[in-house]
């Protein structure tokens, strides 16, 4: 991250903050004691007195009612040489708060602090601290300036000895700095997540993204984290927290492991949904926001670092590669998962670019055109040199050959489009006549057992490749292309792969079983009409499964195969419509759905294929 | 002593060819067939490669068995024998069994690099064009590929650009695919022909490519489970290899199989007595895979499909024969 976002992040989190920390009503309040409290345990400085009891088994410290005397809080620093003053403010410094909240009184109370504490007898100096977590103007400076220059210079000891006595103040970015400089670490947070959060930190620190590990421990906890620390009712500061963890979580990131960059997105992307949920069930525009703003400074910027970072492999030949050798073609399988997970965050952030800029503008508009293009281009390079972005695993990767179309949909490009579905149709016959040494698609997402399947050479029980969703849709996709290659590619589609008849109409046989490939059963699936609330927390998968019970024992025209799914189209449009309300941008939708390993809803394609008043017939427009 | 044979050896050819085929099940008769093409190599080469040929053509059982190692003692006999010349004949045949022969016997014998194909008739650069995607039909490993592409080369300098494109794209293919035995056979042979150099020109700046890319992030993770199924791979692997040497080393069959689990060196109580301790010997014997096979399983079934297309496309008329 660029240091000034880091900078950003802190600055708006620090700036929200109370000025006591307290638990209030069962909802923890987050203050800038906390803050200065662990800012100064971090350089070793020895409390005083403190706002706040510390409660070791609580979730927060007890706020203390007791008579300050303008003191907040105080420390000697590491030396013992040095009396630290806090008087803390949560206002802006300006000619209405030095009154209106107490600056100028508290000051005038804290320049007289009581020095007979034995821990104070060898002190050498006296600092007064005016620490406020916002910003301040010119008459509030002149106000504090004048303060200073009226307030005594000297102090008193307890043995009659004169110490100099010095008055300063942070404000926002002072405080910025010595969080920066100190405190990034779990301890910036609350107490209720700091804990968690430093356990975080050790786990990012130690294993390795896509380990059992981090599958088992560090999602779960990160899970745990995100829902500790974003409970109801939602307000700014726990959403403000959450990129501060990112920033703490970041630095304990092992750099030396080329892995950790991906562990990261993936961090990231679990915040993301979790911000995304937490600020729908706030009414505030200013919680959306917030998650807005780190969506777009954070996330997306992130991601965008990282597929430049990444644009080499994906355009060198055979950049996708497993580095060992491993027996069982192994390989090939992690090679097209790691595929599928870099096509899924490109596809997420080129769906986001739209919904982030303005594209009112002219500036706006090419700007959007240009990054389409250009990573229009990457992919259609990468489709060509890294044949792993062609070899779909399992059923749900059905996202990620969608987000493929769409890229080049938006980009007008029709003839990569017939390009890639053509080839994608002949890589996926192979493999399901047995003739490539790689399993077909799994319908139940089962990444596990396709592994074992390459590894033993024998379908596992439990291996699905019957029934296919995403079959499916590459049918409906091809509605996208002239009539001419539609027809084309439909037949291919529904004849060879899917009916698994050859030219002459006779069944192939599959090569390492010597039997009949059975014909795969298209299943459409109309997804709940709660799809988009619940898709921000779990996997939805529940709704109404429609399978195609048309099978044939002889090939289709291409005319007649696209009047019958055109027609299925409008009938499972009239008959299940699509409910769902997108309040969220698509982009959000379509991340929450590779998180949560839960398939996409077919009117997100549908809707660009088959406008409403799509008849048979017709050749779609492409308006992107 | 006999000093005439009591039969005329080509009539015996004959009859071995009129019963042809032979099924596979046969064993004993194959045995004999064996030896007595064994026998045949020995007297003359000349006549034994015209025979084969014929029993190629007239029973696909051979050809389908070589690289196999089945007909090892007449492979062995072969290798032992100069044959460059009448493999390099095989290659330029018109006729397609007798190529695909030639190309399938880099399997089982080992071929010098070094014969002069340019001694032999040049053929038409059809036939150069329909062996080159015979050679692509078929999968050798390294070594052979390498030897095979080697000696084939000159043939390809004089041709159409076309043509001679495909071949060089062929070298370049096999370079990548086959770093070691390929590439760096190349690097050595220090050639002055354009088209290898060309190939590993290319070659070496695809594995400078992905050299700068291979830490990438995007390339350094797995799915979760895999480090397992990896261990879990090379169990499998072992089995298979264990199981086959056992079934082929009688050694293994007759004699006991101790597994020592503990220590560096070995001995036995026998008898009151304790012989003096051995160490442990390592036997090892490695091949290079071809690295394009797990890249792109199905690109290359599919490159293989083309080229059998390609082939009987231009020849209708002969056997299709189907990939190994």
């Amino acid at each position: 991250m660029k240091p000034e976002s880091t900078k950003s992040f802190i600055t708006n989190y620090l700036g929200c903050l109370f000025e006591r920390s307290r638990l209030e009503k069962h909802t923890i309040k987050f203050g800038i004691d906390w803050i200065i409290y662990n800012n100064c345990i971090a350089q070793k400085w020895r409390p005083i007195r403190l706002p706040f009891t510390r409660q070791i088994d609580e979730q927060s410290p007890k706020a203390k009612t007791e008579t300050e005397f303008g003191i907040d809080a105080s420390f000697l620093t590491e030396e013992l040489k040095e009396l630290v003053i806090f008087v803390l403010k949560d206002e802006p410094l300006n000619n209405k708060s030095w009154t209106g909240a107490n600056f100028d009184l508290d000051l005038r109370k804290a320049v007289c602090p009581d020095l007979r504490d034995p821990d104070l007898n060898n002190i050498e100096l006296v600092k007064i601290i005016l620490a406020y977590n916002k910003d301040d103007d010119h008459a509030g400076v002149e106000l504090f300036s004048r303060f200073i220059a009226s307030a005594p210079t000297h102090i008193r000891r307890i043995d009659k000895q004169e110490i100099p006595l010095i008055i300063e103040r942070w404000n926002l970015d002072r405080l910025v700095d010595e969080v920066i400089g100190h405190l990034l670490t779990p301890q910036l947070l609350p107490q209720h997540i700091s804990g968690i959060l430093a356990y975080q930190c050790e786990l990012v620190s130690r294993m390795e993204y896509g380990s059992k590990e981090w599958a088992n421990l560090v999602i779960p906890t990160w899970k745990n984290l995100l829902s500790t620390a974003l409970t109801t009712p939602i307000d700014e500061r726990k959403l403000r927290s959450i990129p501060v963890c990112l920033i703490i979580l970041k630095q304990f990131q092992n750099t030396s492991d080329p892995s950790s960059a991906a562990g990261w997105i993936d961090l990231l992307e679990w915040a993301m949904v979790s911000m995304w949920d937490a600020c729908r069930k706030s009414p505030e525009e200013k919680e959306k926001a917030i998650v807005y703003d780190t969506w777009i400074q954070m996330y997306l910027a992130e991601l965008d670092f990282y597929i430049d970072a990444s644009i080499g492999v994906l355009t060198t030949q055979h950049g996708i590669c497993g580095r060992q050798r491993a027996y069982g073609h192994l390989n090939p399988i992690n090679d097209a998962y790691k595929a599928y997970w870099m096509l899924g965050r490109i596809g997420i952030f080129l769906v986001a670019l739209p919904e982030v800029i303005d594209n009112e503008t002219e500036a706006g508009q090419a700007l959007i055109e240009q990054n389409l293009n250009k990573y229009a281009d990457v992919l259609a390079k990468a489709l060509r040199l890294n044949p792993a972005f062609l070899r779909p695993l399992i059923d749900l990767h059905h996202i990620e050959l969608f987000l493929i179309w769409l890229i080049f949909w938006q980009t007008a490009r029709i003839e990569e489009i017939y390009l890639f579905l053509n080839e994608l149709e002949t890589r996926l016959l192979f493999r399901r006549l047995g003739n490539a040494s790689i399993p077909f698609i799994d319908g139940r997402n089962q990444l596990d057992l396709v592994a074992e399947y390459a590894v033993t050479g024998e379908k596992p029980y439990g291996f699905t490749e019957e029934s296919s969703y995403l079959l499916l849709m590459l049918v409906e996709l091809c509605f996208s292309l002239p009539p001419d290659k539609c027809i084309f590619l439909i037949e291919k589609y529904f004849n060879r792969l899917i009916n698994g008849l050859d030219a002459n109409g006779v069944r192939y046989i599959h090569r390492i079983t010597g039997q009949e490939v059975e014909p795969v059963a298209l299943c459409w699936w109309a997804s709940p009409k709660d799809w988009a609330n619940r898709i921000m927390t779990e996997t939805v998968k529940d709704g109404v499964s429609v399978t195609i019970s048309d099978n044939y024992d002889h090939p289709i025209s291409g005319e007649e195969l696209r009047e019958k799914f055109s027609k299925f189209v409008q009938m499972t449009r009239e008959r299940f419509p699509f409910e769902s309300n997108f309040d969220l941008p698509l982009s959000v939708f379509l991340l929450a759905s590779i998180k949560h390993q839960s398939p996409l809803p077919s009117e997100l394609w549908r809707t660009q294929i088959f406008p409403t008043n799509y008849t048979v017939g017709t050749t779609v427009e492409n308006k992107s | 002593m006999w000093s005439q044979r009591a039969i005329d050896i080509s009539t015996v050819n004959n009859i071995l060819l009129s019963i042809q085929p032979i099924p596979e099940t046969a064993k004993r008769i194959w045995q004999q067939t064996e030896y007595y093409l064994v026998d045949r190599i020995n007297e003359d080469v000349s006549h034994f490669f015209n025979l084969f040929v014929d029993l190629c053509k007239k029973n696909r059982f051979i050809l389908d068995t070589l690289g196999q190692h089945k007909f090892s003692h007449l492979m062995t006999t072969i290798d032992n024998t100069s044959v460059d010349r009448h493999i390099c004949e095989l290659l330029v045949s018109h006729d397609r069994i007798t190529r695909i022969l030639g190309i399938r016997l880099f399997h089982e014998i080992k071929v010098s690099a070094t014969f002069n194909i340019l001694t032999l008739p040049k053929p038409d650069e059809s036939i150069l064009e329909l062996l080159l995607w015979e050679f692509i039909g078929t999968s050798l490993l390294g070594n052979p590929t390498s030897k095979l592409l080697t000696l084939i080369e000159p043939l390809y300098r004089g041709v159409n650009p076309q043509l001679r494109n495909d071949f060089k794209n062929e070298l370049v293919f096999q370079a990548i695919n086959y770093p070691g035995s390929c590439l760096d056979f190349w690097k050595s042979l220090k050639t002055d022909s354009a088209l290898i150099g060309d190939a590993i020109i290319i070659a070496d700046k695809y594995f400078d490519d992905k050299t700068k890319v291979s830490l990438s992030s995007a390339n350094s993770f797995g799915f979760p489970g895999l480090t397992d199924l990896v261990k879990y791979g090379a169990r499998k692997f072992s089995e298979k290899i264990d199981s086959s040497v056992k079934e082929k080393s009688l050694l293994r069959m007759l004699a006991r199989n101790i597994q020592v689990i503990y220590g560096d060196a070995w001995t036995l109580y026998n008898d009151g007595s304790i012989n003096p301790p051995s160490g442990f010997q390592n036997i090892s014997h490695s091949i290079e895979g071809p690295r394009i096979e797990e890249i792109d399983p199905e690109g290359m079934a599919i490159r293989r499909i083309h080229a059998l297309s390609a082939i009987n496309h231009a020849n209708p008329s002969d056997t299709q024969i189907e990939s190994q």
